[in-house]
């Protein structure tokens, strides 16, 4: 417990250095965002009244305390561009990019580590030929070529999946209960809008997985590799130990340890970096959100948002330190 | 483990599949109703506040949910729509207009002048928006309901246009807004509605919002008490769909999950779809006038022969046939699709004997101050910069060109002392009339905004365009307006480059689409048929 509790502090004060950091950044950078948001005809009056609704013409210390305040309060402000309250807004597009998130990192997993296993075990058989190839391709082709290329075969072409959005416009969305489509889908035992749902899922996940799962596998096959040429893999073999057991009890868990960093620092990109995938299949996310918020240099929207990706990468990373303290007791022990 | 992980993983694999097998296709597109149009845009989010909206990505929403007192014709002053009638005092300060009486509200209330009053006011008192149009013109407290079909209007100054401008006021439910009214700053009026307007409509416009996704989709739906009546043949639908790629709006287009794509796609685009079956490119000349501002108050632009020599050395025709994609020739500020335009101006040609001959009369010497072209990163904005640096080359003429943000641009560009020498900038017009073609941007009173840019000032040019504003009557003000120009074609205000082409790309099945020359009205959905 004592290891959880100095994660999380140490998590909270990234947090704060974060928040600081992106407050500073924000207001250095050049332009004027008020300019932006009232459009080119605006007058210089206009512009000092919407500076002053928005507490732009306080001093910074006094603009840093609101922005806490507002935090805790879970008042981020209200967007330059929309005029919406950018709270609203995130709780809109924030189960989207969850939903799209564990969706893609579930795949990226589900087939990456099976593939790095198999590869590793069967070294420099076709098994592990095919493999490397997918994942050779999975980093080399880049992924907005690649959302345009399965768009214009799966969507336009063969007419399977849909080419854009989370659900068609003629369907109404399950009640709101998590922000997943899926999910609430299923809580109303909805089998008919689940299978739609998901049908626009497959899509950007398949596109967003594609990447990380072959850096999964390259990964997992590069430590497999190193772990299976150690003396007590050897000593197993030699004592009789069935190779099935101990490739999956032993030799995966000992190897799994670098494979999981990079799976905790996948789920921030997922999260904040699949602005491309977004883009292109119209899935209305954080990432697009954000990078939206940073051409209208929407001040209230851009902090938000790198606030919540940093969490993101932050939360994720603690989870994985606690992770490691379960694959690797030695971490947890030397700690005490 | 291995294999319980592998069998997972086929099970993953194999639902997939199988979905992939069961999502039909009428399912898995967009494929709307025959009833139903569908937008494609790659704009941005937008607003359902007429009195926050400024832009093509709100007037779609809000023309087809709200209406005005009067609606942009083609080529012709404005006609009324909830306006029966109108009429100006003699001295163009008092302007009266009778409702029509048959207007419902989406909540089924009658729109009254009362609804009138508290929308002119909203708009003033939130100021944001096109409120600037007004700006000095109307007071909050100056639009009086005279009896519940009757309104009048008391400015601060004769104006003429000021029925020109009313095409981007539009009218909210009182009643409704009131109801839903949250604290605000706004005394008893709270926040005037605006959260409320947020996710809602509160129009009598033939349409209403039914749902809406942020950045990503609105659906509007037919007001069935609307007073038009509906036919089978229009839409009872409208779905926008914001699209960011390209190449993804051209398939949604050509797959026909989409109606229409909008004006802010590459101008390739439209190109590589004419011929194409079942889709046609809608081109018209547009009220968006490309203009180059110069600095008249900084040297070498203070002098009248240099600014000569600069729209001599311009080569028009590359800018309008090739960068601009077939743009008409600008003969001054005026689009040639605007009422007022004057097709006798005869503006500038490219000669560069000429413009040498005029540098020879300038007292500025080529080479003895580097030019420069700060522009936003958008638009032909580099090309044209680049073809008027290699034009000023050949006549002896040093020019840099530097890319900055808008923020920064329209901030430099409001003050002569660091308002660039050359600022390119496409200016679209609001409302039907060519004051923001000429007073918006050469009378002093606008020094400060960008569209004025070139800090020009003239005295008798100015007393003339005032002369304009105070004139009711459209024929004899339009006269006024036209006399003026000359007079700024003549003082070389501005590099005037070309009136630009609207383009549109939509389906055949798509009838009765006009572009009416003003910024989204073309996006009047009622009016089209299928």
């Amino acid at each position: 417990m004592r290891f959880i509790f100095r994660r999380m502090i140490e998590l909270a004060v990234v947090m704060f250095g974060l928040s600081v950091l992106i407050f500073v950044i924000s207001r250095v950078l050049p332009g004027d965002p008020v300019r932006f948001a009232l459009g080119p005809q605006a007058t210089e009056e206009q512009i000092a009244q919407l500076s002053r609704e928005m507490g732009l013409d306080q001093p910074l210390v006094v603009q840093y305390w609101r922005l806490i305040k507002g935090l805790f309060q879970g008042d981020l402000g209200v967007s330059l561009t929309t005029f919406r309250p950018i709270a609203g807004d995130l709780a809109t597009f924030l189960p989207a990019s969850l939903e799209l998130a564990l969706f893609s990192m579930s795949l990226a997993i589900l087939v990456g580590v099976p593939l790095g296993v198999m590869t590793a075990v069967h070294r420099n058989s076709s098994r592990d030929y095919i493999g490397r190839a997918v994942a050779f391709s999975g980093v080399a082709i880049p992924v907005f070529w690649f959302a345009l290329l399965v768009q214009a075969l799966l969507s336009f072409q063969w007419r399977i999946f849909p080419p854009l959005g989370r659900i068609d416009a003629d369907v109404r969305p399950p009640p709101h209960v998590t922000g997943s489509f899926l999910i609430d889908s299923l809580l109303v035992f909805d089998i008919g809008l689940f299978f739609h749902v998901l049908s626009f899922l497959i899509l950007p996940a398949v596109v967003l997985a594609a990447s990380p799962m072959a850096m999964i596998l390259r990964l997992l096959r590069a430590s497999m590799i190193d772990e299976m040429g150690k003396d007590y893999v050897l000593t197993a073999r030699a004592n009789g130990m069935p190779r099935n057991l101990l490739i999956h009890k032993y030799v995966l868990r000992n190897a799994f340890s670098a494979t999981l960093t990079i799976i905790g620092l996948l789920f921030g990109f997922f999260i904040g970096g699949a602005f491309i995938v977004e883009t292109v299949f119209s899935w209305p996310g954080i990432g697009r959100y954000g990078v939206r918020a940073l051409q209208f240099k929407d001040f209230n929207a851009i902090i938000a948002v790198t606030l919540l990706v940093g969490l993101a990468y932050a939360a994720a990373n603690t989870v994985v330190a606690v992770l490691y303290g379960w694959l690797d007791p030695r971490l947890r022990l030397g700690r005490r | 483990m291995l294999n319980r992980l592998l069998r997972s993983v086929r099970t993953v694999l194999a639902t997939a599949f199988v979905v992939a097998l069961v999502a039909p296709a009428g399912i898995a597109v967009a494929g709307h109703g025959s009833d139903t149009f569908t937008i494609a845009t790659r704009l941005t989010d937008s607003k359902f506040d007429p009195a926050f909206h400024f832009a093509e990505f709100d007037a779609v929403n809000i023309l087809n949910m709200y209406e005005g007192l009067v609606v942009p014709v083609k080529g012709k002053p404005p006609t009324g729509q909830l306006a029966e009638s109108w009429q100006a005092s003699p001295d163009g300060k008092v302007w009266t207009f009778k409702l029509r009486n048959d207007v419902a509200f989406h909540d089924g209330a009658k729109l009254t002048a009362n609804d009138v009053v508290y929308s002119m006011d909203r708009f003033l008192t939130l100021g944001k928006g096109y409120s600037s149009l007004l700006k000095g013109i109307l007071d909050v407290g100056n639009t009086k309901a005279l009896d519940a079909s009757t309104v009048q209007f008391t400015l601060n100054n004769s104006f003429g246009p000021f029925v020109d401008v009313l095409v981007q006021f539009y009218v909210v439910n009182s009643a409704l807004l009131k109801a839903n009214q949250k604290a605000g700053d706004f005394g008893a009026n709270g926040d005037y509605g605006t959260d409320y307007l947020l996710s809602h409509d509160a129009g009598s416009g033939p349409y209403k919002l039914d749902s809406f996704v942020p950045d990503r989709r609105r659906v509007l739906v037919a007001h069935g008490g609307y007073r038009g009546g509906w036919t089978d043949a229009q839409f009872k639908r409208i779905v926008i769909e914001i699209v960011g790629e390209t190449a993804t709006a051209r398939s949604l287009l050509t797959a026909g999950d989409v109606d229409f794509v909008d004006q802010w796609q590459p101008l390739d685009f439209y190109k590589n779809l004419k011929g194409e079956a079942g889709i046609h490119v809608d081109e018209d000349p547009d009220n968006k006038l490309y203009v180059v501002q110069m600095n008249t108050t900084r040297p070498p632009f203070d002098d009248v022969n240099f600014r000569k020599a600069v729209l001599h050395a311009f080569d028009y025709k590359t800018a309008n046939d090739i960068i601009l994609g077939g743009a008409i020739k600008a003969n001054g500020p005026v689009p040639s699709a605007m009422p007022g335009y004057d097709p006798s101006i005869a503006g500038y040609t490219y000669d560069v004997t000429k413009a040498k001959a005029f540098l020879a009369k300038s007292k500025y010497k080529p080479g003895e101050i580097t030019l420069n072209w700060d522009y936003i990163k958008a638009g032909a904005h580099e090309e044209m910069g680049l073809l008027l640096q290699s034009n000023l080359k050949a006549v002896g003429i040093d020019m840099q060109i530097t890319a900055e943000q808008w923020p920064t641009l329209s901030k430099n560009a409001a003050d002569p002392a660091t308002a660039p020498h050359f600022f390119p900038v496409y200016n679209t017009a609001k409302y039907p009339t060519p004051d923001a073609f000429t007073y918006a941007m050469y009378h002093p009173v606008n020094h400060g905004q960008w569209q004025a840019s070139a800090h020009f000032s003239d005295a008798a040019i100015s007393k003339l365009l005032e002369e304009a504003r105070a004139t009711p009557d459209s024929a004899m003000r339009n006269g006024k307006y036209g006399e003026a120009t000359k007079m700024i074609v003549d003082d070389a205000a501005s590099l005037w480059v070309g009136y630009t082409i609207h383009r549109v790309a939509l389906r055949d099945r798509v009838k009765n689409y006009e572009n009416k020359g003003l910024m989204a009205f073309d996006l009047n959905v009622y009016g089209l048929r299928h």
